[in-house]
């Protein structure tokens, strides 16, 4: 104890304590900074137009804002964000959770594995190269099909569940593995089959978990942005069928901010497009917190 | 694409501005030009620096796209050397330039004949500014091929047009609307791509789509069309003898943008550009070279 | 002497290598509570858990002739959900499904019987809870979360959703060993009051309670069945010196 004592002097370790906690409390600070920083950035930028325009952005379906005078509507914008999401989501949750569900409770150890390898792989891939494939792969495709625009807001949907099913398979999957196993055991003992365990027991056990991975995912969809620009055909208008192209908020700001010069109408216009997208993401994201916060409190 | 290396690289030109308008003291070191702006032109300029680079050696021009109005914007914030439009400035975006401290100075670099693509199997073969704008204008009521006089099946028996154009801050899309759709005219939707080669590669595999681009453009699927002003002229081919007589109705100058009139390395680089020597390059890439007379063309 | 309702004869179970079993051989009479007893690892679980199925693990290899309440287990052909709604078991924690008191109930109802009207499933819910002794203190709350139960509540549902399936056997894993004493008192006066309807087998570790609700008692150790008797006859006058020592207090 003694020569322990003398090797590491009790002021030698603090003044380490010091700086250790004071780089982890840096970090920490740090982040609420940037985050605040960005929040700012983008207020400040587009608030004022935001405040401004908010009536005329909300009813008009038409986005034109380099003619004079310009129309800033927004709804064809809204409209084919929530129609890809929408979409998508009616691929990537049913798909998603039953692989969550077959990962979980009927793959074998090492199919698991193999499997989980694939699916991270698919995080893995870049938001342009899902772009690419919806121009090189899906584009024909859907051509094939019946569609007469391979560009358009199923190809972007389909493309957005692709890049969804990662997150909601592994986040379905930890819902599912976090349900006690106590509760599949009473399931099976009382004659369940392995099926009706799941659909009636698993299933509303992870709910709130399931909600959260859907959730998470409706959020990632919402912010995507290269591969929608590249696979929905980037039409503003109100869609009428899946086969319609359509334009995204963010492929806007993407395909415009370039362009816009800084500090006029149509640069504080796509800041606008920011603040709400922000807004949207940050609902979507809270109400999947205080879903997680609710599982956990119960 | 052009886009995201543009966002990448706005982040560097601001640290590698040396001086290239005056200060020449060091002779062998390199000097880099920055050129930006319109997607039609970039493939231009790419290939007259590379020809230049022969000549001169020390003179490297970076070339970014991203669409006219980047370059402009870019002019305008003073983070480039050149900018390339396929638009003339406006005035508001002259106004907040002088605000600035800028004074953009045009130069006519060559001219670009504008083309309207439709798929191969399409029977159009010419088009007139009315049907144009029948089909594009907001107002338009050309929804379908039949709608114009054309025998089209798109599969299912459909023939609903598919109308593909450019990004609403491109020079092209400015140019196409002032010239079809009058300055007061506003599209009607269309699928909104961002560089001409990509309005190619939709119509090239869309059957019953129509587009309009830059002229130095190729896609085994699509054909352009030959354009008439009004329904009784007659056509004539998007090709450069027809742009550089002013015959073809879609023809428009190319300009580089420079802070002041050009001098040091850009004068160089620009006067070397319009000279006869660069006239093949000009030509290869696409576009029509300047006259060397030194009067202008009419149409544009 | 009636046929017995488990019928056991040279049972042996390997989990990968080792030998949980080790020819086990025992008959269960109709409506008598027997229960099993026995060192930590002596396989008295592992016993139970056989009767309905509970070890189809591809790591587990049974060998040996099984018959309970008319199926034959050790079969591969034999319905094992069938046998589970006959042979219903309760676990060692209290495992109440994340349902509402009502739904656990009706579990093996709507797995079984989904057919089953209304009005039969509510009384199939009363006559469950009041086989229980359950049914006063929850008669105004069916739709609430079965974890709003306290521990020996909870334990009384798991036992309750088993009786709407009319079982034939009960099979309890150490069923009080989460409870207190008052709970534990409560089980095991309804396992009392469950005599005679249902056969039941008990798995304890507490060698006074199998002395209190059992009528016949079997000591296990290392796999093997040592000691079969009556329960009076097994505490006070073992046959086996094993057996004897264990009651004594020399193992475990």
């Amino acid at each position: 104890m003694a020569e322990i004592a003398r090797r590491r002097p009790p002021s030698y370790t603090r003044h380490v304590e010091f700086v250790i906690e004071g780089l982890i409390r840096l970090c920490g600070v740090s982040a609420i900074i940037f985050i605040l920083a960005i929040f700012v950035f983008i207020g400040k930028e587009g608030i004022g137009f935001l405040l401004r325009n908010v009536l005329p952005m909300l009813v008009s379906i038409d986005w034109s804002p380099t003619a004079e005078p310009p129309v800033y509507g927004i709804l064809a914008l809204v409209v084919g964000t929530l129609w890809c999401v929408g979409l998508s989501l009616c691929f990537s949750v049913p798909v998603g959770l039953a692989s969550a569900v077959y990962l979980s409770e009927f793959a074998s150890d090492r199919a698991r594995e193999s499997l989980k390898v694939v699916v991270e792989l698919l995080a893995a891939i870049p938001s342009v190269v899902w772009g690419f494939i919806g121009v090189m792969i899906l584009n024909p495709l859907l051509q094939k099909l019946g569609a007469q625009v391979g560009l358009n807001g199923l190809n972007g949907a389909i493309v957005l569940a692709l890049m969804t099913l990662p997150l909601l398979v592994s986040l379905g999957e930890d819902a599912l593995r976090a349900v006690p196993e106590s509760y599949r055991q009473a399931a099976i003992a009382m004659g369940a089959t392995r099926w009706e365990m799941v659909w009636r027991v698993l299933m509303p056990a992870a709910q709130r978990g399931l909600l959260v991975a859907v959730l998470l995912g409706v959020g990632r969809c919402i912010g995507e942005t290269m591969a929608v620009l590249m696979a929905t055909g980037h039409a503003v208008r109100i869609p009428t069928s899946i086969y319609d192209p359509v334009r995204t908020l963010t492929a806007t700001i993407a395909a415009e901010l370039g362009e816009a010069v800084r500090g006029g109408e149509h640069y504080q216009s796509l800041f606008a497009l920011g603040i709400l997208l922000f807004a949207v993401t940050f609902v979507v994201n809270f109400i999947a917190d205080r879903t997680l916060r609710g599982r956990r409190a119960s | 694409m052009t886009r995201v290396l543009f966002l990448s690289l706005l982040a560097t030109t601001a640290c590698s501005r040396p001086d290239k308008n005056g200060g020449e003291a060091d002779a062998s070191r390199p000097v880099v030009l920055q050129a930006k702006g319109s997607d039609t032109m970039v493939n231009l300029i790419q290939r007259l620096s590379e020809e230049y680079a022969k000549v001169s050696p020390r003179t490297v021009v970076a070339v970014t796209g991203g669409g006219s109005g980047t370059g402009i914007k870019a002019i305008i914030d003073g983070t480039t050397d050149m900018a390339a439009s396929s638009r003339a400035m406006k005035d508001e975006e002259k106004a907040q330039a002088e605000g600035k401290g800028i004074h953009p100075v045009e130069t006519t670099i060559a001219f670009d004949g504008l083309s309207i693509y439709v798929h191969k199997d399409n029977p159009m073969t010419q088009v007139d500014f009315d049907t144009l704008k029948l089909i594009f204008g907001s107002e338009g009521t050309a929804a379908h091929w039949k709608d114009v006089g054309v025998t089209m099946d798109c599969g299912n028996g459909d023939d609903a047009i598919v109308k593909v154009g450019r990004q609403n801050n491109s020079g092209t899309y400015e140019y196409f609307k002032e010239h079809v759709l009058g300055t007061e005219g506003k599209f009607t939707s269309t699928m909104d791509q961002s560089g001409t080669q990509q309005v190619l590669d939709v119509v090239g595999t869309t059957k019953c789509a129509i587009g309009y681009g830059g002229m130095g453009y190729s896609n085994p699927g699509a054909k352009h069309l030959c354009l008439a002003k009004g329904k009784t002229d007659a056509c004539v081919e998007p090709i450069e003898q027809n742009v550089l007589s002013g015959n073809y109705p879609f023809s428009r100058a190319l300009f580089i943008y420079t802070n002041g009139a050009p001098s040091g390395a850009v004068k160089e680089f620009l006067d070397w550009s319009l000279s006869a020597a660069a006239d093949k390059v000009v030509a290869e890439a696409g576009f029509v070279p300047t006259p060397k007379s030194g009067a202008a063309p009419a149409g544009g | 002497m009636s046929e017995p309702i488990i019928r056991c004869r040279g049972l042996s179970l390997w989990y990968g290598s080792f030998r949980a079993l080790d020819r086990v051989s025992l008959d269960v009479k109709p409506g008598e509570i027997l229960s099993l007893i026995g060192p930590s690892g002596c396989g008295k679980s592992t016993l139970i858990r056989c009767f309905n199925r509970m070890n189809d693990y591809p790591y587990v290899r049974i060998e040996g002739d099984l018959q309970v309440a008319g199926y034959d287990v050790t079969s591969r052909q034999t319905d094992a959900l069938a046998l589970r709604r006959d042979a219903g078991m309760v676990f060692q924690r209290p495992n109440p499904l994340p349902l509402s008191i009502r739904d656990n109930v009706l579990f093996g109802v709507r797995l079984h019987a989904p057919r089953t009207p209304r009005s039969v499933q509510d009384g199939l819910v009363e006559n469950s809870l009041r086989a229980v002794m359950l049914w006063d203190q929850v008669k105004d709350r069916l739709d609430h979360d079965a974890e709003t139960l306290s521990l020996e509540g909870r334990q009384k549902l798991c036992i309750a959703r088993l009786l709407p399936l009319k079982p034939k056997v009960l099979l309890m894993d150490e069923p009080c060993s989460a409870l207190d004493p008052d709970g534990i008192g409560a089980v095991e006066e309804l396992m009392g009051s469950l005599r005679g309807a249902f056969t039941q087998v008990i798995v304890t570790h507490n060698m006074q309670q199998a002395r209190r609700i059992s009528d016949r008692c079997v000591f296990m150790l290392m796999g093997e069945l040592v000691e079969l008797g009556p329960t009076a006859q097994l505490f006070t006058k073992p046959v086996d010196e094993r057996t004897a020592r264990y009651i004594e207090g020399r193992y475990g």
